[in-house]
């Protein structure tokens, strides 16, 4: 059987150096990135790409709603995708939620990421929400958990390793930050070939 | 520190896709599918709601002639 950084390393070169792409090998690079890292042994993400019009799509199983982590809480990460060999990755929504219960609405969330292409009413497209509470009381009316805080759209990669980090969440391979730093790398490279390709 | 053994993404098999989605509008809507799909087309449940969102982002992998459409 091959090791995780030996299959994050083939599967980052035929998705990213090659036309070898699809979105099994992408959902499955996630896997490989995420059972590494934080997921709880047997935790799988679930994907499909046949809705006939180029979308494809990964998350927990609906029944499961939720992922449960390596430390007993739990994570909420959906992706809807397009990539196949005609087009490059595209990714026009994504969510990355960390959470201490296993509701798919949680109100018991610590963070979220999200992203989406179509942002809804005076929502930043990728934002960050913080549930917790402001020190200066008079600073807003708003709570702190519903404030969307504008930022640029971070890799799976640096959440992985935000989790990790500043969580304190024990990563499940020892070459965790070698295999993260790698793919990471890779989709930069790809993403950036991409972007002198369209010029 | 042990490596854990690969763990493959799953595809869902038609059936068991049917299976969660008829479930998961059950337990967390109290609706079935039809229903499900009259409020999102009437704006009366958003896909900004998450739970909405997943369900209805699965729901675009059944074939389109599915017969969880109709009853």
């Amino acid at each position: 059987m091959a090791k995780p950084f030996d299959a994050v390393k083939q599967l980052c070169k035929d998705l990213f150096e090659s036309d070898k792409g699809t979105p099994e090998g992408f959902s499955q690079l996630l896997q490989y990135l995420l059972s590494s890292t934080v997921l709880a042994p047997g935790q799988s993400l679930t994907w499909d790409d046949n809705d006939g019009e180029g979308n494809a799509y990964i998350s927990s199983r609906l029944r499961d709603k939720v992922f449960q982590l390596n430390n007993g809480q739990f994570l909420k990460f959906f992706m809807h995708f397009r990539f196949d060999r005609k087009t490059p990755l595209t990714i026009p929504k994504s969510c990355f939620q960390y959470q201490l219960d296993k509701q798919r609405h949680s109100k018991q969330f610590v963070f979220r990421y999200d992203y989406s292409v179509l942002s809804y009413a005076n929502h930043p497209p990728a934002h960050l929400q913080i549930n917790g509470k402001f020190n200066h009381a008079s600073i807003t009316n708003k709570q702190l958990s519903s404030i969307r805080f504008p930022v640029n759209r971070p890799s799976i990669e640096s959440m992985l390793r935000f989790l990790i980090n500043d969580f304190e969440l024990k990563p499940n391979n020892s070459q965790w930050a070698q295999l993260l730093t790698y793919s990471e790398d890779a989709f930069h490279r790809y993403q950036a070939k991409k972007r002198l390709e369209e010029k | 520190m042990l490596s854990m053994p690969l763990v493959q993404a799953e595809k869902p098999t038609v059936e068991e896709l049917r299976r969660d989605v008829l479930a998961a509008i059950r337990e967390e809507f109290d609706m079935t599918v039809p229903e499900f799909v009259k409020a999102l087309d009437s704006g009366r449940l958003s896909t900004e709601d998450d739970a909405v969102h997943d369900i209805a982002a699965w729901m675009r992998f059944l074939p389109k002639d599915d017969p969880i459409f109709r009853c």
